[in-house]
């Protein structure tokens, strides 16, 4: 009986064994592969974003690096003790590299968790851990709101890290591959691997030393001046790449949310404005393609003009008289423009408009860009006419003007402007270039001619004197236009000037436009011009575009000023200095006393042009009076940053070649008596 | 009567025991060498141990295949008593796993005495049966009584560990060797069954055992606790299917397994040798419990059958509840399969039982 019971046990074993693996073998079979299939993503590396040249504006840390910012630092000496021997480095050297003064920078890179860890212990100010996979921003500030900023899920937010984020993110990989159940790959498993395509680098049209020039001077402007904010952009009129765009405040894209969202705001792309004058190198075009007038057809101006039930008066009181049109554009006359605007009727004058690009997006590959706003052709009645013609009743962003500007400037043609140049794989093989697209032909050779004319007649007798660097040629407007407030105009203004330079040859086109500047004299001609001259002044010579020759050697050398000693003094001081010596200074660092200038004083410099100053806190200065110094790297530095690094640690610069540094004499690292002479090698990539 | 003794010990239950232990020992190499590795740094930590406790399982198997049984007879008592000790001290100084005390550390490993108690009752059994045949006592409190009291001794001190699955095989094996040794059989049937209830009953007051028991009924309902390792021991079985994934390459001992080497390790026979593995095991064990359910039935003493029919219950009853776990036949228990399992509180009581068998095989006729 008990063998019949085991017997029919097992028979039930048997029977259930059998039932499991043969009719239920692949049912589970499925389920258990699929439960040991675990899929994980592999993410992909960021790709950078590169200005013109190559220099990193944003990049993706691969690895934990640790950042400091000197002026944060109590006392260096003391951090460089606790963080030395973590991070196995040479204290000494640490603590120069950690000495107020210093460039904020990268001390340490590949750092693991633990050294993270003691490092947190030892509680230290001042210092940025950049996580693996963490986006950076090494220019700070430069160029913020344009970079825009990429969250920490490798998802761009603003800006290009928003326009281009599907190039830059890449694709995630995909690991399916069979696990244990504590997560470990098993080998010899089942494993299905799609490696992650990692992001494109994006280079930008932008450069970064012209960027760097609009920023400093916009930034001096609406300081000295008192203004809300500005902005300048500056594009190459025959393809329509936009060298710069700059707008004031800043914002830091490694700290973006200490902005607020409107300080984020690429102004001279996402916001329209009322343009004032520049706005009259449309009317004048238009009249001069339509045979309406010409350069030398006289004019009237009484001082006012009625339209229906207004009256439009001219800037200056009781008039300019009798005056050419080409007279009338130099002297920014109202009246005459808006006669102009009338004879041309409605409809063509608003064909005008929206041929050179007013009332509809360019097109830049930007997000958010404005439209403007214009009237609809029933509601453009004469008194819109009238003053639409100065730049009144009509929004326009930055960027439709300058496209505008360019398209005189380039022979007639609007050009759709772009700011990404180039795609980039992480070998740097070129993966796709953007080539410039003509939008349409706007106006005739012959008339583009007569207006170029206009417009230089502008900056050598009118309006925008103040906006010529000594030896170029500039052709260009200037703009004060009254501020929209409460359904009226008040007080406020937006000063602007607009050119290309040379005029014969452009090469660039600038926007300047500062906004609600406080002081009496509020012209563009006044307070933008100045501001165009010194951006115009540092691209010429950063581009190497000798002057014109009609500039007399004699003149030039009248030009010629003697570099001030200004070290020692404080800001106000030495800007003063600067000035009676008809030099511009560009501010850098945050403290009171000037440490350092470049060029350096006693040397010749060009009347107008720039002369970077260092100021720093007083106490440091007695560090930087050491007899010797150390050699900084200046590789993949322009000239302009190598020579303000080579500055600031007590080195002169002999340079050779142009573009960017690629080899440099003595090599970096190395102590050296100051003044010594560095030789670098420069060339373009 | 010319000898009709059997000269040779019986090979049936030899050779299937020889093939379980040595089959066992591969099991447990490829079973355990993940384990070990990730414990101790050596994949042969645990092998090591296995082959150590072979090499004494085939010396206690030894021993017991050359005792002269007429004399051993009298261990019975000292041996029982000394299981009850052990059973008694564990509940004193047994070391606590999960709420219960059911192993004593003894330094150099851990011991689980009712491993031990288990042929240590058998044998009591077959003593007591041989002893009252002698005395000519067959009434129901010497048949009947007194067997159960003896069996309850070690059943509830068991119980008290708690191991409730244990104690229930104690129950089952003492009433089905009291059964088979009387003939009170009727009333015997109308106390054992409602006892065997009530106690099953009792025993899963508690929610917590009765869901672990209606888990494996469908075990996909709570996956991932009470019905994880039944769940997983299917997938290794059906990972299996007819031929296995062959030797070494099961996936599922990669700590999906719950107890992979020990109380699970069927699931991997399963998966790496198939159904092919696992009727193969079933057979091996079925044709030890038939050859020696035989053997009860040939012997000529009381001691010798009884022995040879309880061992035989015990060693068919335990390797079919173990499968019958893993099959997902029964609720998850903690009871070992025989000869395979690694460690030797299970490998040196079962060598003893086989070794038992062989001994009293020797000494039948051979039934023809």
């Amino acid at each position: 009986m008990s063998l019949i019971l085991v017997i029919f046990l097992y028979s039930i074993l048997f029977i259930r064994l059998t039932y499991i693996q043969v009719f239920k073998a692949s049912e589970y079979a499925a389920e258990a592969l699929s439960q040991r299939v675990k899929p994980s993503e592999v993410n992909p590396t960021r790709g950078r974003i590169l200005d013109r040249n190559g220099i990193e504006l944003a990049y993706s840390t691969s690895s934990n690096s640790i950042f400091v910012r000197p002026q944060d630092l109590k006392d260096p000496q003391k951090a460089a003790s606790k963080l030395a021997p973590i991070l196995g480095l040479d204290q000494k050297k640490l603590a120069t590299q950690l000495e107020p003064g210093q460039k904020p920078g990268i001390i340490a890179r590949k750092v693991s968790y633990e050294q993270l860890r003691s490092i947190a212990q030892q509680k230290v100010a001042g210092l940025t851990i950049l996580e693996q996979g963490q986006r950076f921003y090494p220019k700070g500030s430069l160029a913020g709101q344009l970079i825009g900023f990429a969250g920490s899920d490798n998802q761009g937010l603003e800006g290009m890290e928003a326009q281009c984020d599907g190039t830059l993110a890449g694709t995630a990989g995909l690991l399916q591959a069979e696990r244990d159940a504590k997560g470990n790959i098993i080998p010899g498993g089942q494993e299905v691997f799609t490696p992650a395509v990692d992001g494109l680098d994006v280079v930008l049209t932008i450069d970064e030393n012209i960027q760097y020039s609009c920023e400093k001077h916009l930034e001096n402007a609406v300081k000295e001046f008192g203004a809300k904010g500005g902005f300048a952009i500056a594009m190459d009129p025959i393809t329509g790449e936009l060298l710069a765009i700059a707008t004031y405040p800043f914002t830091n894209p490694n700290d973006p949310f200490t902005s607020s969202t409107k300080q984020r705001r690429l102004t001279p792309i996402t916001d329209s404005y009322e343009p004032g004058s520049t706005f009259k190198l449309i009317v004048a075009a238009a009249a001069i393609e339509e045979g309406l007038a010409d350069l030398d057809d006289k004019f009237y101006d009484p001082g006012h003009i009625k339209v229906a039930n207004a009256t439009i008066r001219c800037w200056k009181a009781g008039g300019h008289g009798e005056q050419t049109l080409a007279e009338a554009m130099a002297n920014s006359c109202n009246p005459v423009f808006s006669s102009l605007a009338l004879k041309l009727g409605p409809e063509k004058f608003m064909h005008y408009v929206t041929a050179f690009g007013f009332g509809s997006k360019t097109g830049v590959d930007f997000p958010g860009e404005a439209t403007g706003l214009l009237h609809s052709l029933k509601q453009f009645r004469v008194v819109e006419q009238a003053t639409y013609a100065f730049g009144q009743g009509l929004s326009v962003t930055g960027l439709q003007l300058v496209s505008a500007l360019s398209t005189i400037a380039n022979g007639g043609t609007l050009m759709r402007p772009y700011l990404v140049k180039e795609l980039r794989d992480l070998s740097g093989t070129l993966v796709k270039r953007t080539l410039p697209a003509k939008i349409r032909k706007v106006l005739s050779d012959a008339t583009v001619a007569k207006v170029q004319k206009m417009l230089h007649d502008v900056t050598t007798i009118g309006s925008g004197t103040k906006a010529v660097p000594a030896g170029y040629k500039v052709a260009g407007k200037t703009g004060t236009a009254q501020k929209p407030e409460g359904g009226g105009y008040g007080d406020k203004r937006i000063s602007s000037f607009m050119g290309y330079l040379p005029a014969d040859d452009p090469k660039v086109a600038i926007l300047v436009a500062i906004d609600e500047p406080s002081t009496e004299n509020r012209y563009g001609g006044t307070v933008a011009a100045p501001v165009f001259q010194r951006i115009a002044s540092d691209i010429m010579r950063y581009m190497e575009v000798a002057p014109s020759e009609q500039v007399k050697a004699s003149e030039k050398v009248a030009q010629l000023t003697k570099v001030p000693d200004v070290i020692g003094t404080e800001r106000a001081r030495a800007a003063a200095l600067l000035r009676s010596a008809g030099l511009v200074m560009a501010a850098e660092g945050e403290g009171t006393v000037a440490t350092e200038m470049v060029p350096r004083p006693g040397t010749s410099a060009t009347k107008g042009s720039a002369v970077m100053v260092y100021f720093a806190e007083q106490g440091t200065k007695q560090e930087k009076e050491g007899l010797e110094s150390v050699v900084p790297d200046l590789r993949g530095k322009s000239l302009k940053s190598a020579a303000i690094a080579a500055g600031l640690s007590g080195f002169a610069l002999s340079p050779e070649g142009s573009g960017i540094v690629y080899k440099q004499s003595p090599a970096p690292g190395g102590r050296y008596l100051k003044g010594t002479l560095i030789a670098v090698w420069l060339r373009t990539q | 009567m010319k000898d009709y003794r059997q000269r040779a010990y019986d090979m049936s239950i030899f050779v299937p025991a020889l093939l379980l232990l040595g089959a066992g020992l591969v099991m447990v190499f490829s079973a355990s060498q993940m384990q070990a590795l990730a414990d101790y740094g050596d994949m042969f930590y645990y092998i090591k141990k296995q082959i150590l406790w072979v090499i004494l399982g085939i010396g206690t198997m030894y021993l017991c295949m050359r005792l002269r049984l007429e004399n051993a007879k009298k261990l019975a008592i000292p041996v029982f008593l000394a299981s009850l000790a052990a059973l008694a001290a564990v509940l004193v100084i047994g070391k606590s796993v999960g709420g219960a005390k059911r192993w004593i550390n003894l330094g150099i490993g851990t011991l689980q005495p009712s491993e031990f108690a288990k042929p240590a009752l058998i044998y009591l059994l077959a003593w007591y049966y041989d002893y009252i045949g002698e005395q000519g006592k067959t009434d129901f409190v010497y048949a009947v009584l007194v067997p159960m009291v003896l069996t309850a001794s070690a059943m509830g001190l068991v119980f008290l560990e708690p191991d409730f699955s244990t104690a229930g095989l104690f129950l089952v094996l003492g009433l089905t060797v009291v059964f088979t040794n009387t003939k009170h059989k009727a009333v015997l049937t109308m106390i054992g069954v409602p006892v065997v209830i009530g106690g099953f009953i009792w025993a899963v007051r508690e929610p917590y055992r009765w869901r672990r028991i209606t888990g494996f009924l469908n075990p996909w309902s709570d996956a991932r606790s009470s019905g994880y390792q039944i769940v997983q021991t299917l997938y290794a079985l059906g990972s299996g299917g007819i031929k296995g994934l062959g030797l070494g390459l099961s996936r599922q001992k990669m700590y999906y397994i719950p107890e992979q080497h020990t109380d699970f390790i069927f699931a991997v026979v399963g998966e790496e040798l198939g159904l092919m593995g696992t009727l193969g095991f079933g057979v091996l064990y079925l044709i030890i419990a038939i050859r020696g359910l035989r053997l009860a039935n040939l012997a000529e003493d009381t001691f010798s059958s009884t022995l040879a029919y309880g061992l035989s219950m015990w060693i068919a009853l335990q390797a079919f509840i173990n499968m019958g776990v893993v099959a997902n036949l029964l609720p998850v228990t903690g009871m070992t399969l025989p000869l395979v399992s690694a460690g030797g509180s299970s490998m040196i009581p079962t060598m003893a039982a086989i070794g038992l068998l062989l001994n009293i095989s020797r000494g039948t006729q051979q039934g023809r």
